[in-house]
């Protein structure tokens, strides 16, 4: 829906690396790169970002 | 003897190396870092209900697409820079306590980061993360939201817990003469609510205080 500010597993902090991500990968950038500049080093905060769906977008129009 | 080796000593990252404590010891830090060490998180959300008038005559409503407990839950999870001291001679009484507040007003069509959570009140410092999302406004949305911080720990609830990535590990190799590791390497972060310095001074005096108990106890038994 909408990016969890926190890694479900770790707890770290990720919500605020989503947009930067979305960012890099659009100007081209590889998403490891990517990921590895963020600082976000264990997968379980990998995959938060990685496998995000942003679906509030489409939903928010109905509401 | 205890000995400690900073390998990275940063304010939200932390590695160190221990030599001469037993697996227990170690074991115990990790776990007192994870459930004890205590922060403020946001916990008390107040939404105003009903129409906002914003000069200009445009009528926004006070709500949001995402559900209000939604919002609540996403809002707790912001790290709140925590005076650590302070916090505790106020949950104490030993200083007159002083709330922690922070007020969320914006007009959609946008998204709110958590930077535009203003502080309120004398002690409330300004959010050290800005730009987490935390929800999305359409057209005539704007959520009027007071929402105060609160102490507490890990035990309550997970966002409560200051540290993550907190682990250890040794090398199978180098153990001494009882067949146990030498040297641990310890890694933990935070999420910069506190310093990781801080989090890992208080978990080391509440172990203290906690085997001091044990202390007593045994005195008891023995006594």
């Amino acid at each position: 829906m909408i990016i969890p500010i926190r890694c479900f597993t770790c707890g770290r902090v990720v919500g605020s690396a989503y947009e930067a991500f979305q960012t890099k990968i659009k100007m081209g950038g590889s998403p490891k790169a990517a990921l590895d500049e963020l600082g976000l080093e264990r997968y379980c905060c990998r995959r938060m970002i990685l496998s995000h769906s942003e679906l509030i977008d489409d939903v928010m129009v109905y509401d | 003897m205890i000995d400690l080796d900073f390998k990275k000593l940063e304010d939200q990252r932390m590695a160190f190396d221990i030599h001469g404590v037993s697996p227990y010891f170690v074991n115990s830090v990790r776990r007192t870092l994870a459930v004890d060490v205590p922060k403020l998180a946001l916990e008390d959300i107040e939404f105003h209900l009903g129409p906002v008038r914003v000069g200009g005559g445009k009528e926004y409503e006070s709500i949001s697409p995402s559900f209000d407990e939604t919002v609540a839950h996403r809002l707790g999870l912001v790290p709140i820079p925590t005076d650590l001291e302070t916090q505790l001679a106020m949950a104490e009484g030993s200083t007159p306590s002083l709330p922690v507040i922070y007020k969320l007003s914006k007009k959609g069509p946008c998204v709110v980061y958590s930077g535009d959570l203003e502080p309120i009140g004398d002690i409330t410092k300004p959010i050290r993360d800005p730009l987490i999302p935390l929800i999305k406004l359409t057209e005539g949305q704007a959520p009027l939201i007071y929402a105060t911080a609160v102490l507490g720990t890990g035990r309550q609830h997970a966002k409560w817990m200051p540290c993550s990535g907190i682990g250890y590990h040794y090398d199978s190799e180098d153990l001494d003469e009882r067949g146990q590791p030498k040297t641990f390497t310890f890694t933990f972060e935070t999420d910069g609510s506190i310093t990781t310095l801080e989090a890992l001074r208080f978990a080391l005096r509440h172990l203290e205080q906690t085997f001091a108990k044990v202390d007593e106890l045994v005195a008891a038994l023995e006594g």
